[in-house]
């Protein structure tokens, strides 16, 4: 009955109330024990003003009421609520990131290439497109869209016609 | 873990269809709740029968309590509002919201306000149990009584206490667990056995 105690005084640990709490179904004095401390506690305190059987009453109402079930509710613990909160913003973040960087042709291969050709040709960087200017850029990728190696086929799409040719069969 | 959490496990399990864990919940809060009722109706009779009624309330009210609140805080509501439902259709007069609201609910600490609304048998029977726990904290060894009193009264957690009495907190714990235990002897023959109280 000592655990009885220190549960009424919130000193357990969580395993220890789980089994704390199943073992009030099937042991009658750990209830007689949660009742009594309850009641001394509450009597040192000076609430002692409802009838001693008060709880015989109740539990006779209570037992006419049909029994609860409730759809479960899984339960969150707060450290795992916050976790999720902290992968679920990273994970969008990332996601953003991700997006944002391969999309944009200003970054990474730009700048090899602009070293590359800075270093075999002296003075040639400054006939390079501005590599902070968007706009010039801009302009630059549209003016060779047609040479770039990923459009290729759409560089020449506009330019195909599409023709065919019909012979009526021959007579032999 | 706090009594909040405690409270929380014992909801979930009344959800589950545990009349008993409903039962517990029960003895822990009647006379607190019956107290703050105490303020809206004067009958002691009637203070029961409203009290009764606001924990059926509750428990028929369950599934819809989802713990965003504490259970006392919740419980309370309903009583409150139970209360107020009697006296309106009884024609008589509920306390405003502003003279006790919700929030003053959860720190009645006032006992000298409160009416005594006992009738002769409980106001026997009250008086015989207050009678018995004092005189049986009154037999405890010093190192009993100090114990309990600064849990009970002070509220002070256990570590407070060894700290205070110089002392494992396992002697805290075994302690108020015997202090507890002694009134509880004393209590058992005034107010009967458990079997008919059984959940």
């Amino acid at each position: 009955m000592e655990k009885v105690s220190a549960l009424i005084d919130g000193e357990l640990d969580e395993h220890e109330i789980e089994q704390q709490l199943s073992l009030f179904k099937q042991k009658n004095d750990a209830q007689e024990s949660w009742e009594m401390f309850h009641l001394i506690g509450d009597t040192m305190r000076g609430d002692s003003r409802i009838s001693p059987d008060f709880s015989r009453r109740i539990a006779e109402r209570l037992a006419l009421e049909p029994t609860m079930l409730a759809p479960p509710r899984r339960a969150v613990r707060p450290v795992a609520r916050y976790a999720m909160s902290i992968a679920a913003s990273l994970a969008a973040v990332s996601v953003v990131a991700w997006v944002a960087f391969s999309s944009n042709p200003l970054n990474a291969p730009q700048a090899p290439a602009t070293a590359q050709l800075a270093a075999t040709a002296p003075g040639a960087s400054e006939q390079l497109p501005n590599t902070n200017s968007q706009g010039k850029m801009n302009e630059y990728l549209l003016a060779h869209q047609g040479f770039s190696p990923s459009t290729a086929i759409q560089g020449v799409v506009p330019y195909i016609r599409s023709v065919s040719v019909s012979q009526p069969p021959q007579n032999r | 873990m706090g009594d909040r959490e405690i409270d929380q496990q014992l909801v979930e399990r009344a959800q589950r269809g545990d009349k008993h864990a409903f039962g517990l919940l029960v003895s822990k809060y009647q006379r607190k709740l019956g107290r703050l009722l105490s303020r809206f109706i004067r009958d002691s009779t009637e203070v029961e029968d409203v009290t009764q009624e606001a924990f059926i309330k509750a428990y028929r009210a369950l599934p819809t309590f989802r713990g965003d609140s504490a259970f006392y805080t919740w419980l309370y509501r309903i009583g409150i509002n139970t209360a107020k439902n009697y006296l309106v259709a009884l024609g008589r007069r509920a306390p405003t919201t502003t003279s006790l609201d919700n929030e003053d609910a959860e720190s009645l600490e006032d006992g000298d306000q409160l009416r005594d609304l006992n009738t002769p048998e409980n106001q026997l029977m009250s008086r015989q149990v207050a009678e018995t726990v004092n005189q049986s904290l009154g037999q405890l060894p010093e190192e009993l009584r100090t114990a309990i009193t600064l849990r009970e009264i002070e509220g002070l957690s256990y570590e407070d206490i060894a700290t205070i009495m110089n002392c494992p907190i396992g002697t805290v714990r075994s302690r108020i667990f015997r202090a507890r235990e002694a009134i509880a002897e004393k209590l058992r023959p005034l107010i009967g056995t458990s079997k008919d109280r059984r959940w």
